[in-house]
């Protein structure tokens, strides 16, 4: 109960924060910007109006999450406004788990809202909505909860410039992981590849949410993969969550 | 003092505790992680063929753009038509990136048909059309369910193949395929335009129906463009047929060749001497023949494209450039050295510049 008042007191913060309605402003901007790209492109125009607008829910979701999320519990401290919450009667988890939940309702918001949009703007243009494009959607939404609990977790150990510095290069490298495993073959059973391997695992690989491509071009994705990428991103932001609860129970406010 | 000593030590026993748990915590995390990450590369999103798809530089491409690769192939997908717009427009049509453009961006996003189905018509339509099947091909591995893609094999060996030998069988075989990916009055029209061209072994008429087609579909500006300069490049092939026809009835009634074009209107052979509505000219040649400007220059761009990528090929293998033109056919770089489509005239060639006009 005690963390849905946090959750609840979080999510009216966030949602009158300044940063976010720019960046949604921009993100409709992207959106609706992209058909202008598809007048010049030999009728593509609906997939790229589809691959430009799940970018942005993407690239803007996770930079909310990022500017958002990474001063959520630095500027309780800062302000001292933290003294009167953990003054209550009430545990420092709770608080960190109240905050994240609060975030990811605004995250859940803010997809749901640039979802929509873009979904109907592909409509209004002539295109069709499936099942792929709404999947791209939520695997979207999955891969925003690993970058906030990244953001919570940044907050409650850094300042928020550093933090979004960070959570920002595990967000591109988290696309990039790939490239770990990939590697030539003269690496072939040699330390570097063992580290490599090591590495692949522990970066959070967010390309496994990334079926964009396949939304835009209408290519069905097997619900295995999906349920195991849900999975994997809730497993991953809980581990996240976990750390970052009990960096915030040690810490001197 | 003793109790608090005692409550040091229990204080520092329990943040221990905690750490250790923490740990714990993360590495347990980390292995389910780790095993799902498995299961998920084993499950793919779906199935693919690395090795056909994936060069290195596209690969890099791919990992540094932080999951926007697709963006970036329809980025790169308005710059080839902004490309291909620009050198159609000019007076060399090299063309030089097209190939690489299109091969490119497919790479970045494997499942985009209109770069398969339109790069290959751009290509085929610049008398590339070795590239322009290679890359639709492949769009057919990716993309088995989309009709357009076999369709545009048919229409390149309609269009680009039509004088070679079996051309119509594998046109036809294409288009069969393309109607057994479609239903209803589509598939039957399709079915029995294939079987049409398996009768006919004729494919004149099809192609410049292809590009009336085209023409009157398209909703873009340049194919429209493109469709119309095709059109009119066959109407003004045909008009050179004719008149060909014309300059042999003149000398099965004179016993010679005409001196001018014009006297074959002079003598009663043709009503009047078309016009060319590309601004190029009719003209007879020394060996007795009628040609076109138009249609002797779109082939003279063609052929160079041919010939300069042989030569970047020959220089990029052996690092230098063939003293002689003739050096690409015994390199192996071309099976054989297209003529200069103008009669009387031959390629010209510098060693030192690898250059060709």
């Amino acid at each position: 109960m005690r963390i849905f008042a946090v959750a609840h007191n979080t999510f009216r913060e966030t949602v009158r924060d300044k940063v976010l309605y720019v960046l949604l402003f921009f993100a409709g901007v992207t959106v609706f910007g992209s058909k202008a790209l598809g007048w010049i492109s030999v009728g593509q125009d609906i997939k790229i109006v589809k691959d430009i607008s799940l970018a942005a829910i993407s690239v803007f979701g996770a930079l909310i999450a990022i500017f958002v999320g990474a001063s959520l519990v630095y500027k309780e401290i800062d302000k001292r406004t933290i003294y009167t919450i953990i003054s209550r009667p009430m545990h420092r988890f709770e608080f960190v788990v109240g905050k994240y939940l609060g975030l990811m309702g605004l995250i859940a918001l803010v997809t749901l809202v640039m979802g929509l949009v873009a979904g109907a703007y592909v409509l209004l243009l002539g295109g069709t909505i499936d099942v792929v494009f709404v999947t791209a959607v939520v695997l979207i939404f999955w891969e925003l909860l690993v970058v906030t609990a990244l953001a919570v977790l940044m907050s409650t150990v850094t300042s928020p410039i550093l933090g979004a510095i960070i959570v920002f290069s595990l967000y591109v490298a988290g696309h990039a992981s790939g490239i770990l495993v990939d590697l030539p073959p003269h690496f072939e059973n040699t330390w570097t590849e063992t580290i490599m391997h090591v590495l692949y695992y522990i970066i959070p690989n967010l390309s496994n949410f990334n079926i964009r491509p396949e939304a835009a071009n209408g290519v069905p994705v097997s619900m295995a993969y999906v349920g195991w990428a849900i999975v994997y991103g809730t497993v991953y932001a809980g581990m996240l969550l976990g750390v970052a609860a009990a960096a915030f129970e040690d810490k001197d406010v | 003092m003793k109790s608090e000593v005692n409550q040091g030590v229990a204080r520092t026993r329990r943040r221990a505790w905690r750490a250790i748990v923490i740990i714990l915590g993360v590495v347990a995390a980390l292995g389910i992680t780790s095993a799902v990450q498995m299961q998920l590369d084993a499950i793919g999103k779906t199935k693919r063929d690395e090795e056909l798809l994936y060069l290195p530089n596209e690969k890099l491409l791919n990992h540094f753009t932080a999951g926007l690769h697709s963006v970036v192939a329809d980025l790169l997908w308005l710059k080839c038509v902004q490309y291909t717009v620009q050198e159609f427009h000019s007076q060399e049509r090299k063309f030089t990136w097209l190939e690489h453009m299109c091969n490119t961006i497919v790479r970045l996003d494997p499942y985009f048909t209109g770069a398969y189905q339109w790069g290959g018509t751009l290509l085929a339509a610049i008398g590339n059309d070795t590239a322009a099947i290679e890359l639709v091909k492949r769009g057919m591995v990716r993309r088995p369910d989309r009709w357009e893609l076999p369709f545009e094999v048919a229409k390149t060996f309609i269009l680009n193949r039509r004088e070679e030998p079996g051309a119509a069988a594998i046109a036809s075989y294409y288009l069969l395929w393309t109607a057994d990916l479609l239903e209803g009055a589509d598939r039957e029209f399709f079915t029995r335009w294939a079987y049409n061209i398996q009768r006919m072994h004729d494919l004149s008429g099809t192609g410049r129906q292809i590009w009336v087609n085209i023409r009157e579909t398209t909703k873009d500006p340049f194919m429209r463009e493109l469709a119309e300069r095709k059109i009119a490049l066959l109407d003004v092939r045909e008009k050179c047929a004719g008149l060909n026809l014309a300059v042999e009835r003149f000398v099965q009634k004179y016993g010679r060749r005409p001196g001018r074009l014009e006297e074959l209107s002079e003598k009663g052979v043709v009503d009047t001497i078309p016009s060319d509505p590309l601004g190029g000219m009719f003209f007879v040649a020394d060996d007795g023949k009628v040609y076109n400007t138009s249609v002797l220059d779109e082939d003279v761009a063609d052929r160079l494209r041919v010939i300069r990528a042989a030569i970047n090929r020959f220089k990029n293998e052996k690092g230098r450039y063939p003293e002689r033109l003739e050096e690409l056919v015994e390199s192996g770089e071309m099976t054989r050295l297209p003529s200069h489509p103008y009669p009387g005239r031959a390629w010209r060639y510098d060693p030192i510049q690898g250059s060709v006009e």
